[in-house]
């Protein structure tokens, strides 16, 4: 090291340079952070994710911002800008001298020139913007597009994916079919209780009076029956039926605690929860969608306690009448405009209903099948 | 196409770094103590092996000290993804302020250290002691926070918690300053200007 002469304003200026070199690397990588956010954020809204997804991708940009840091400059970027300080190459030549007397006499011409370096005012080095402008430009179109699908899809921009949004998404959408896509859904799951239900030997008297009348139901009548029942229905007519068997109001393992289509999930606003609020109650009574898991209390939930009714043909009407009286919630006014997710969402419903077409039949066939039986039999006794 | 095979030798170092720590310290009884010497011990020998191979393909030793820093950079991310994946809650993001800068300030007192050992055999007890001294504030840095973080820190959600770790961010971000410009200063600047001695 030469240490007769140390050129702190030069070091100064490299220093500076530096510093605004590394700058810039955090300026790029922010601009491509920016990009790859939006295009995270776009693929969370279209596939749907769960939250803790947007908390990795931020994790993880973040996490790279020291790499951007630490980035090596490009070779020879010192001496270029050592050059552009001191275009006689006064230092330089001292710094490449060999010890002698020459370098004795660089060495008092560099100290002066390194003294007016630290007085002479440097213009910035160009190329600090170089690509910049053009990387930004390209994040903010990454965000447009963002913008731009979230308002398709979710009907408000977004920024981050939070988990509002992926429950929401969940519920409704894309996120829910690939979900269910991904796993056997709630309608398998039920298809396959009920089968398991059906082949197993049932002593119940029921099964064996209804065996002789299946024959009875047509199929227009089981399909009419079907879609008036409509999914939540059913749910609420099988759980009805479950609480009315042995003894009234207490809760056993009947079909009524299966899964089905009507259930939702929890985060769901499904017919089914509205119906087993309005379980018990005449249609007035029956609750609005969000009031069920407080109306229902006691009046229908299986295991919440005795129905008001003991007879379940009166517990079925009353359920089916505040079915089709009673408003269907959110979900189902079609009076106001449909938003592109409840669209498919209700498309996707409606399609699902078809393709479940003949499952539906025979599983309806043969509730219906029962209450008709109880029907014929409250009639006779009635007589 | 070296730039390539740089970048591509650094995200394997930082992730295959992570994965041999990652199955030696449950093997070896973890603890906070035994883990911070063998994260910082890797440090070392990450930083080491930029520096021999950076010589030997005729890099300027701060260019390969720079490249084993962004190998610890990596090794810092992969820890806090693998944090993520085993809790998954938002306040993972903390350890942006805490974790991931102890990684940054120790690694770049290690990489201060072997800058002066690779000026040259001139004054190399001076430069030896150097050296230790920086590899002894790395490791009471990496200690004495992790020490913190389990002790007398509020834990997330109590009252005070925000507050230590912005002042954990604010010291993190003032050493990380400091040690980086007397790194730029010293190895790079240094380096390129004055040479070997």
């Amino acid at each position: 090291m030469r240490r007769d002469l140390r050129l702190r304003a030069l070091e100064g200026q490299l220093l500076s340079h530096l510093l605004r070199q590394g700058a810039r690397k955090l300026l790029a990588w922010l601009g491509l952070s920016l990009l790859a956010w939006s295009l995270g954020q776009l693929g969370f809204v279209l596939l749907g994710p769960p939250a803790w997804a947007s908390s990795a991708l931020l994790l993880g940009l973040l996490s790279l911002a020291p790499l951007a840091l630490f980035w090596p400059d490009e070779e020879g970027t010192l001496l270029r800008e050592l050059r552009r300080l001191d275009p006689d190459t006064t230092l330089e030549a001292w710094l490449g001298a060999r010890p002698g007397p020459a370098r004795d006499l660089l060495c008092l011409r560099a100290r002066q020139v390194d003294e007016g370096l630290g007085f002479r005012k440097m213009p910035g080095a160009p190329g600090f913007y170089r690509g910049l402008g053009r990387l930004f430009s390209l994040a903010c179109l990454g965000l447009a597009v963002l913008q731009l699908v979230a308002l398709l899809v979710l009907h408000h921009p977004l920024l981050a994916w939070s988990a509002a949004e992926a429950s929401r998404t969940r519920a409704t959408g894309l996120g829910r079919a690939i979900e269910e896509e991904a796993s056997p859904g709630q309608a398998e799951a039920y298809r396959y209780a009920e089968e398991e239900e059906r082949q197993a030997p049932d002593a119940s008297p029921w099964r064996e009076g209804l065996s002789a009348e299946e024959g009875e139901l047509s199929l227009g009548q089981g399909t009419s029956l079907a879609r008036r029942l409509g999914k939540g229905e059913e749910a609420s007519a099988a759980e009805a039926e479950a609480k009315s068997e042995p003894s009234p109001g207490e809760a056993g393992p009947g079909p009524g605690s299966l899964p089905g289509l009507g259930q939702g999930r929890e985060d769901q606003a499904g017919p089914g929860i509205e119906m087993a609020g309005a379980g018990g109650g005449t249609a007035k009574d029956a609750p609005r969608k969000g009031q069920g898991g407080k109306a229902g209390a006691g009046q229908g939930f299986s295991g919440s306690g005795p129905m008001p009714s003991d007879s379940p043909l009166e517990s079925y009407l009353t359920r089916l009448l505040g079915a089709d009286t009673s408003s269907p919630g959110k979900s189902k006014t079609a009076s106001r405009d449909l938003g592109l997710a409840e669209l498919r969402a209700f498309e996707r419903r409606y399609f699902l209903s078809l393709s479940l077409g003949p499952g539906l039949l025979r599983r309806d066939s043969g509730r219906a099948l029962q209450l008709k039986a109880r029907w014929k039999a409250l009639k006779g006794r009635g007589r | 196409m070296r730039r390539a095979l740089a970048v591509l030798a650094v995200a394997a170092a930082g992730l295959g770094s992570w994965l041999v720590l990652a199955k030696l310290e449950p093997a070896l009884g973890g603890g906070l103590v035994l883990s911070a010497c063998l994260e910082e011990a890797m440090k070392v020998l990450m930083l080491g092996m930029a520096l021999v191979l950076g010589r030997s393909l005729g890099q300027a030793p701060g260019k390969a000290l720079l490249l084993g820093l962004m190998a610890i950079g990596v090794f810092a991310a992969a820890e806090n993804l693998a944090y993520l994946l085993a809790f998954q809650s938002p306040d993972i993001l903390e350890r942006l302020l805490w974790s991931e800068p102890i990684h940054l300030v120790s690694g770049l007192a290690w990489a201060l250290g072997l800058g002066g050992l690779a000026r040259g055999p001139d004054r190399l007890v001076a430069r030896l002691l150097a050296f230790l001294g920086l590899g002894a504030l790395a490791l009471a840095w990496h200690l004495g926070l992790n020490l913190l973080a389990i002790g007398p820190l509020p834990s997330p959600g109590r009252e005070g918690h925000g507050l230590a770790l912005a002042l954990a961010g604010l010291g993190n971000g003032l050493a990380i300053f400091m040690l980086g410009r007397s790194f730029v200063q010293r190895v790079i600047i240094g380096g390129f200007l004055y040479g070997e001695d």
